[in-house]
C-alpha cells in the first residue's frame, strides 16, 4: 500500500509545490500591478497638485514626489517598452566592451559603476543654471518641462543614441551621422558642435564672471583653486603617482580651506581690493585661464581639476537632495508669473518657446548624445544595462534640475528678481531696482537686500545675472536650515559659488582644449602640421583662435547693458536643442533602417517638438520687432538712435559695437538653423526613400557575436 | 549595506581612473610604478580630453 501510495504522493508533492509557486508568482504579479498603479496614480495626483493654482504657497515636496513618481513610471513602462519592442535588447549579444576589449577604453564594467560614471559625465552646470533662469516664468512651466521633457525626450534621446552607438562598436554621434545619413550630416554635426561649444563656453564663463564680480571672497576662493590644481597635478605625477583618490581628498580639504581664506581676505582692508575685480577684469582673467588650460600639459592642470570638480559636484548634488528632503522648503515663487507674456527681466520672450530652450540640460540636452556615443557604450557589458544607464541616468539629471528649480523658487520672489535682473531693465541704482521690482508685485527693499548681502559676506547682490548667485543663495538657505542657521550662511553661499565656478571653469578648460583639437583637425586638411596636437606653434595658434572666439562672446556679454544672459543663454539653448534634433534625426534614421518605422514616433515626436521650439525661438530671436527680443530690431533701434544723434559722443563706439554684436548673434542663430535644416532635409530624404521602397533599408550594425562573458568578470 | 558601500567606492574609483589603471596593469601584466602610471595617464588623458565635456 505504502509502495503504491508512495509514487502517487511523490507526484502530488511537486504538483502541490508547483501550484503554490504559481500562486505566489501570480500574487507577486498582482501586487506588482497594484504597486505600479498606485505610483502612476500618485504621479498624476502630485502633478495635478502642483499644476492647480490654489492661490497658496506650495511645498516643494509635491514637486519632488511628482517628479519621482513620473520618472519611476516612465522608467518602468515607457523605457522598457522601447527596450523590448523597439530596440529588442539582447543580453546574449556581445557588446563592444567584450568584443573589442583592450583594457583601456573598451572594458565590460559593472552596471552601477557605468551608471555612476555616465551620470558624472552628463551632469554639468546646465541643469542647475537653466531651471534657475526659467524660474522667471514661475515654477510650473519649468517643472512640467523637466518632468515630461525628460521622460519623453531627453532620456529617450540618451537611451536610443547609447543603444545605436553600442550596436556600432561605440561610434561617436558624428561618425553615426556620416554613416547613416551621409557626408553632409557628418560635417554638419561637426560644425554644429564646434559652434555650440563656442557659445557654451562664453555663456558659462559669463555665469562665473557675474557671480564673482565685486566679490573678493568668491574671487579669492576660485583663484586659490588654480595653485591647488597645479599642486595636485605634481602630487599625482611625481609624489604619489596613481593615488587619485588620496590626491582628490587633499585637494578638497585645500579648497574648503580656501573658502575660509576667502572670508579672511574679504575682511582684510589691505587684501580685499586685490581680489575685488570688475566684470571686465574677470572676463580677461577667464580668457587667459582658458588659453593656459588649453596649452599646459593636461596632467598638470586639467586632469586634477577635473577629478576634484567631479567629486565636489556629485557631493553637492547629494547634499542638495538630502537638504531638500530634510528642509522641504516652500516654493515662494508663484506657479506662473506675469512674465509668461514675454516681458521678463532675466531674458525676453514668451513662455513658449523660451522656457523650453532655457532649460535644455535637465529636460533634453544635445550634448548628452556626445557622451552617450563616447565612453559609456565602450563600458557596457550587457545590452540591457543601457536601460538604467541611458534612460535612468538622464532621469537622475532631470531630478537634479528639479532640485535646482526648488532652490531658486524657495527664495523670496523680490530677492530672486533683484539678484537676477540686469541694471538695463530695472534701473542703475538699488533704489530704482527695488522700486521697479516691487511695482511688478514682488515686494523687496534695499534694507532687505543689504541685510542678505551682509549675511552672505557680500557688499551687493543686485544685478548678479546668470543664475549662479541666486542658485547659491537658495542652496545656502537650504543648507543653513539643516544646521548652523544664519551664522554660516556666508560659508554655504561661497561653498555653492565655489562648487558652481569650479566645475564651470573645468568645462571651460576642457572645452577650449577640445575646440582646439577640432580646429587643428579641420584646418589640418589645409596645413598638415596643424594636425599634430603636440606641435607647439599649432597648439598656440589654435588655442588662441578658440579662446578669441568664445572670449569675444564673453566680452560682448559683459558689456551688454541687458546683462548678456538675455542674448547668450537663448543662443546656447537653441544650439544645444538643435544638437539634440541632429541626434534624434540620426536615431530616427536608424530605427527606420532597423524596420521599426512603426515606432519612429518615439524619436520623431521629440524631434518634431524640438524643431518647432528651436525654429520658433530662433526666428523670434532674429526677426522679432521687439528690440529686447529680436537681434535685428535691437540693432535697428540703436542705428536709428545713432543716426538721430541721440547717442552721447562717449557712447558712440560702444553703440556701434553693440550693433555689430546684434548682427553677429543673428548670424550665429541663423547658421544654427540652416545647419539643422540641412541635416533634417537630408534625413527626410532618406526616410522617404526607404519608406517608399526606392532605397534599401541597410543596417550598419556590428554582426551578432554570442556573449561569453561570465558574471564573475564584472 | 556592505555591497552598497563597495559599489559606491567602485564608482568613485572608476571616476578617478584608479579602476582603469588596475585594468591596464592587469591587461598588460605589469606592476605599478611611477613610470607606468605616467604612461597610462598620458594615454588615458589624451583620449579623455579629446572629447567634449557635457554642459
Amino acid at each position: 500500500m505504502n509502495h503504491t501510495e508512495s509514487p502517487t504522493t511523490s507526484n502530488q508533492q511537486p504538483a502541490t509545490s508547483n501550484t503554490r509557486t504559481a500562486t505566489i508568482l501570480s500574487m507577486k504579479k498582482i501586487l506588482g500591478h497594484v504597486l505600479w498603479a498606485a505610483i502612476a496614480i500618485a504621479a498624476a495626483f502630485f502633478l495635478a497638485g502642483i499644476a492647480i493654482d490654489r492661490g497658496e504657497p506650495v511645498n516643494s515636496f509635491w514637486l519632488v514626489l511628482a517628479a519621482v513618481c513620473t520618472y519611476l513610471v516612465g522608467f518602468r513602462f515607457y523605457a522598457k517598452f522601447i527596450a523590448v519592442k523597439v530596440m529588442a535588447l539582447d543580453d546574449q549579444r556581445a557588446t563592444p566592451a567584450e568584443r573589442l576589449r583592450d583594457g583601456l577604453d573598451f572594458e565590460p564594467t559593472n552596471k552601477w559603476i557605468v551608471f555612476g560614471h555616465h551620470f558624472a559625465a552628463i551632469a554639468g552646470p546646465g541643469p542647475l543654471v537653466g531651471p534657475t533662469l526659467a524660474a522667471q516664468f514661475g515654477y510650473l512651466p519649468g517643472a512640467l518641462w523637466i518632468v515630461i521633457g525628460c521622460v519623453l525626450g531627453g532620456a529617450v534621446q540618451d537611451f536610443v543614441i547609447l543603444f545605436c552607438s553600442m550596436r556600432r562598436d561605440g561610434k561617436s554621434l558624428g561618425q553615426m551621422a556620416r554613416q547613416e545619413i551621409g557626408k553632409v550630416g557628418g560635417f554638419t554635426a561637426l560644425i554644429t558642435v564646434l559652434l555650440i561649444m563656442i557659445v557654451l563656453l562664453a555663456v558659462v564663463a559669463l555665469v562665473v564672471v557675474n557671480a564673482l564680480k565685486g566679490s573678493p571672497w568668491g574671487t579669492f576662493t576660485i583663484a586659490a583653486t588654480m595653485p591647488i590644481a597645479l599642486f595636485m597635478g605634481i602630487y599625482l605625477r611625481y609624489l604619489r603617482p596613481g593615488k587619485v583618490l588620496e590626491c582628490s581628498i587633499i585637494g578638497f580639504v585645500l579648497v574648503i580651506a580656501s573658502i575660509f581664506g576667502g572670508q579672511m581676505v574679504a575682511d582684510s582692508p589691505s587684501l580685499a581690493p586685490w581680489f575685488t575685480l570688475s566684470a571686465t577684469a574677470l572676463a580677461v582673467a577667464t580668457i587667459i585661464y582658458g588659453f593656459l588650460a588649453s596649452v599646459l600639459p593636461v596632467w598638470l592642470f586639467l586632469a586634477p581639476r577635473d577629478y576634484l570638480s567631479t567629486f565636489v559636484k556629485l557631493g553637492v548634488v547629494l547634499m542638495l537632495g538630502l537638504g531638500i528632503i530634510l528642509v522641504h522648503p516652500t516654493l515662494e515663487l508663484p506657479a506662473f508669473t506675469r512674465f509668461t507674456d514675454g516681458s521678463g527681466p532675466i531674458f525676453a520672450g514668451k513662455v513658449f518657446p523660451f522656457a523650453f530652450i532655457t532649460i535644455a540640460c535637465g529636460a533634453v540636452s544635445g550634448f548628452h548624445s556626445l557622451i552617450s556615443s563616447g565612453t559609456t557604450p565602450k563600458m557596457i557589458a550587457r545590452e540591457w544595462t543601457s536601460w538604467p544607464v541611458g534612460y535612468g541616468a538622464m532621469l537622475l539629471e532631470g531630478f537634479v534640475a528639479i532640485m535646482a528649480l526648488i532652490a531658486a523658487c524657495s527664495l523670496q520672489p523680490g530677492v530672486f528678481f533683484a539678484v537676477n535682473s540686469p541694471a538695463g531693465v530695472v534701473g542703475n541704482t538699488p533704489a530704482a531696482a527695488v522700486s521697479t521690482i516691487s511695482s511688478w508685485g514682488f515686494p523687496v527693499s534695499t534694507a532687505q537686500m543689504d541685510s542678505l548681502a551682509s549675511d552672505v559676506g557680500e557688499k551687493n547682490l543686485f544685478y548678479r545675472t546668470g543664475g549662479a548667485p541666486s542658485l547659491a543663495l537658495g542652496m545656502a538657505h537650504i543648507f543653513a536650515k539643516t544646521g548652523g542657521g544664519r551664522a554660516i550662511l556666508g560659508f554655504w553661499y561661497h561653498f555653492a559659488i565655489m562648487f558652481e565656478a569650479l566645475f564651470i571653469l573645468t568645462i571651460i578648460a576642457a572645452g577650449t582644449r577640445v575646440g582646439r583639437f577640432m580646429l587643428q583637425d579641420l584646418f589640418g586638411h589645409v596645413f598638415p602640421p596643424l594636425r599634430r596636437t603636440n606641435w607647439m606653434p599649432g597648439v598656440m595658434v589654435a588655442s588662441a583662435a578658440i579662446v578669441a572666439a568664445w572670449g569675444y562672446f564673453l566680452y560682448q556679454g559683459v558689456r551688454d547693458p541687458l546683462g548678456g544672459i538675455n542674448s547668450l543663454w537663448p543662443l546656447f539653448g537653441i544650439g544645444n536643442q538643435l544638437l539634440a534634433a541632429i541626434a534624434l534625426c540620426v536615431a530616427t534614421t536608424i530605427l527606420i533602417k532597423m524596420h521599426r518605422a512603426r515606432y519612429m514616433w518615439i524619436t520623431g515626436i521629440p524631434l518634431a517638438w524640438l524643431v518647432t521650439v528651436c525654429f520658433t525661438a530662433g526666428w523670434e530671436k532674429i526677426f522679432s520687432d521687439q528690440p529686447r527680443l529680436g537681434f535685428l530690431a535691437e540693432a535697428a533701434r540703436l542705428q536709428t538712435a545713432l543716426d538721430a544723434g541721440k547717442i552721447a559722443a562717449a557712447q558712440i563706439a560702444t553703440t556701434r559695437g553693440q550693433i555689430f554684436n546684434d548682427h553677429l548673434d543673428a548670424v550665429v542663430c541663423g547658421i544654427f538653423m540652416v545647419l539643422v535644416l540641412l541635416i533634417l532635409a537630408d534625413s527626410l530624404r532618406i526616410w522617404f526613400s526607404i519608406l517608399s521602397g526606392s532605397r534599401e533599408a541597410k543596417v550598419d550594425e556590428a554582426p551578432f557575436v554570442l556573449s561569453e562573458l561570465r558574471p564573475e568578470e564584472l | 549595506m556592505r555591497t552598497f558601500l563597495r559599489t559606491v567606492l567602485a564608482i568613485i574609483r572608476e571616476i578617478s581612473d584608479e579602476n582603469a589603471y588596475r585594468r591596464h596593469l592587469r591587461y598588460h601584466d605589469r606592476k605599478h610604478s611611477a613610470d607606468e602610471w605616467r604612461r597610462f595617464s598620458d594615454q588615458r588623458f589624451a583620449r579623455k580630453y579629446a572629447r567634449a565635456k557635457c554642459c
